[in-house]
């Protein structure tokens, strides 16, 4: 392989940006 | 080197001052044990998400991370993705407000109090000695992990003598720490977290503008590979490494932190549950910076230098980031970057060290030996526990070691206290003796992996078997064990009913 795969780099960023929206919607709609 | 020495050793000392005097001040306002042990549970949301991540990130990331990350790439991922981000937001989500709402309910400082209350142990006390001596056994190894940390830190940046360094370091952060408990840990944790965020922050940005790029730095990688295969760029490469790279993801970065005691009392020390969800958000982001800095600043060195022999310092890799700041940003900036890896350190060290010594006076001493003791006499043992502590951290240090493994130790065996807490909090089912069982057999697995060294012959990463244990066990157990009487259920089942019993800071 030349580079890093990019399955690599998405392994890193998708549950990144998965737990972000998470913590805004519970941060949200939990804030009581 | 040299030129960076100078302007270090004064940052160094100055920093140390600066956070012993806040130490200072926040003795003022300790006047009982609540005060030392909890903060007086008046926590706000940033300092309580910096403090979060200032104790969660030691100088395991700093030094055992980043040279685990020189060493093997991309298998390091499996641990920094759930680290670094659903980890961190599962534990808010499962345990932060009801831990809150229980501990105040029923009174409880620490988390053996909580779970002594939840599961009505308070006459045998089985469950408080078994949670007792889980933490201390932690805190020892954790801050015995630190004290190495510092001790390589200070020796690689500025070339002070190892011991030496030990003992000052030590003598700072005892001082603080018995000065001010858990509120000049805050305290100094905000500032230090702050600090560790601007060091990764510019870390990282360091790391890709140095390689010339993303798509250079991608190549360099791959081309390190080429040269090693134990260097990994895909953590999906053969089987073998899946399945650690699952047991390290779920074991480490998802156990070990939604069981996390130390972060439990953070919970408990917020000023209200609202607290905890801004915190939340904030501790994501932090938590996503200081790993992602601290990762790529450490593949870039091995791109740099693909053999550790070659590494301009010293050939121990778990200085890469030290040798990282020290050489390549101005010598202005690297005092201020390595003072943040020690931040780290500090900021966890300290942690733990009020923990092993509300543990040892709060959770065995008195409730064993002093029933009733009055509040100050208490503080002032817990002060006293909290040097015996540190003193033995130093003699354990002054043998050096693997910062990465002492830590994982310390941090996963605290992880044990996932099963019993969250299934307490959640299941009104769990039983005294589901925990019990839970918590022991999670603690001989732990042990077992250790001293057997059963990773090798597994393949499996220690917290995974270990942590696990304590949910099956404890849910098992539970199912075959009397219930618990009604009003114990009750209490459990009104914590999930919201705006029940808020806390008095809302009220």
């Amino acid at each position: 392989m030349d580079r890093v795969p990019i399955g690599t780099w998405l392994f890193m960023l998708i549950p990144a940006l998965g737990t972000y929206i998470a913590a805004i919607y519970y941060y949200v709609n939990y804030n009581e | 080197m040299q030129n960076i020495a100078g302007s270090l050793q004064v940052f160094i000392v100055v920093y140390l001052l600066f956070l012993l005097s806040l130490g200072y001040f926040a003795s003022k306002r300790m006047n009982k044990l609540e005060d030392y042990v909890l903060a007086g549970r008046n926590i706000g949301s940033w300092v309580l998400a910096f403090t979060f991540s200032a104790t969660g990130m030691s100088g395991w990331l700093g030094l055992g991370f980043a040279g685990y990350a020189y060493e093997a790439g991309f298998e390091g991922i499996w641990t920094m993705v759930p680290s670094a981000t659903i980890g961190i937001l599962l534990s808010f989500v499962l345990v932060s407000k009801l831990i809150r709402r229980y501990s105040e309910n029923v009174n409880a400082l620490t988390v053996p109090d909580v779970l002594e209350k939840r599961y009505y142990d308070k006459k045998k006390k089985i469950l408080r000695i078994v949670s007792a001596i889980i933490i201390l056994a932690a805190s020892f190894a954790y801050v015995n992990g630190q004290l190495v940390a510092i001790g390589k830190l200070i020796n690689t940046a500025i070339g002070w003598d190892f011991t030496m360094t030990v003992i000052v370091a030590a003598i700072m952060f005892i001082g603080w720490t018995m000065l001010g408990g858990l509120l000049a840990i805050c305290w100094t944790d905000f500032v230090q977290g702050i600090l560790m965020v601007t060091g990764a922050l510019l870390a990282g940005a360091f790391a890709i503008s140095l390689s010339g790029g993303f798509g250079t730095f991608s190549m360099e990688l791959a081309n390190v590979n080429k040269i090693d295969p134990n260097f990994i760029i895909s953590p999906f490469a053969t089987l073998p490494i899946i399945i650690y790279g699952i047991s390290l993801f779920l074991g480490d970065g998802i156990m070990s932190w939604v069981g996390q005691p130390t972060l439990m009392v953070r919970y408990m020390s917020a000023k209200n549950t609202k607290t905890l969800t801004l915190s939340a958000m904030a501790a994501v982001f932090i938590q996503s910076i200081l790993f992602g800095g601290t990762f790529l600043a450490a593949l870039y060195m091995r791109t740099k230098y693909p053999d550790p022999s070659l590494l301009p310092v010293s050939g121990d890799t778990e200085t890469v980031l030290i040798q990282f700041f020290a050489t390549m940003t101005h010598p202005v900036f690297a005092g201020l970057f390595i003072g943040s890896i020690m931040a780290g350190i500090l900021s966890t060290a300290d942690s733990m060290l009020v923990m092993g010594s509300t543990t040892l006076v709060n959770d065995l001493y008195i409730p064993i030996f002093k029933p009733g003791l009055e509040d100050r006499k208490a503080l002032q043992y817990t002060r006293l526990a909290t040097l015996l502590i540190g003193v033995v951290g130093v003699l354990m240090a002054l043998r050096g070691g693997s910062v990465l493994w002492i830590s994982w130790f310390g941090w996963n065996t605290l992880g044990l206290f996932g099963g019993p807490v969250i299934l307490g909090l959640l299941w009104p089912r769990a039983t005294r003796e589901g925990a019990i069982a839970g918590l022991s057999t999670g603690f001989i697995l732990m042990l077992a992996w250790t001293v057997f060294n059963l990773e090798p012959k597994t393949n499996l990463f220690q917290a995974f078997p270990a942590c696990a244990a304590t949910y099956i066990v404890t849910w098992l157990v539970s199912l075959m064990t009397a219930p618990p009487e009604e009003k114990i259920q009750d209490e459990v089942r009104a914590l999930r009913i919201k705006k029940v019993k808020e806390n008095k800071n809302i009220a």
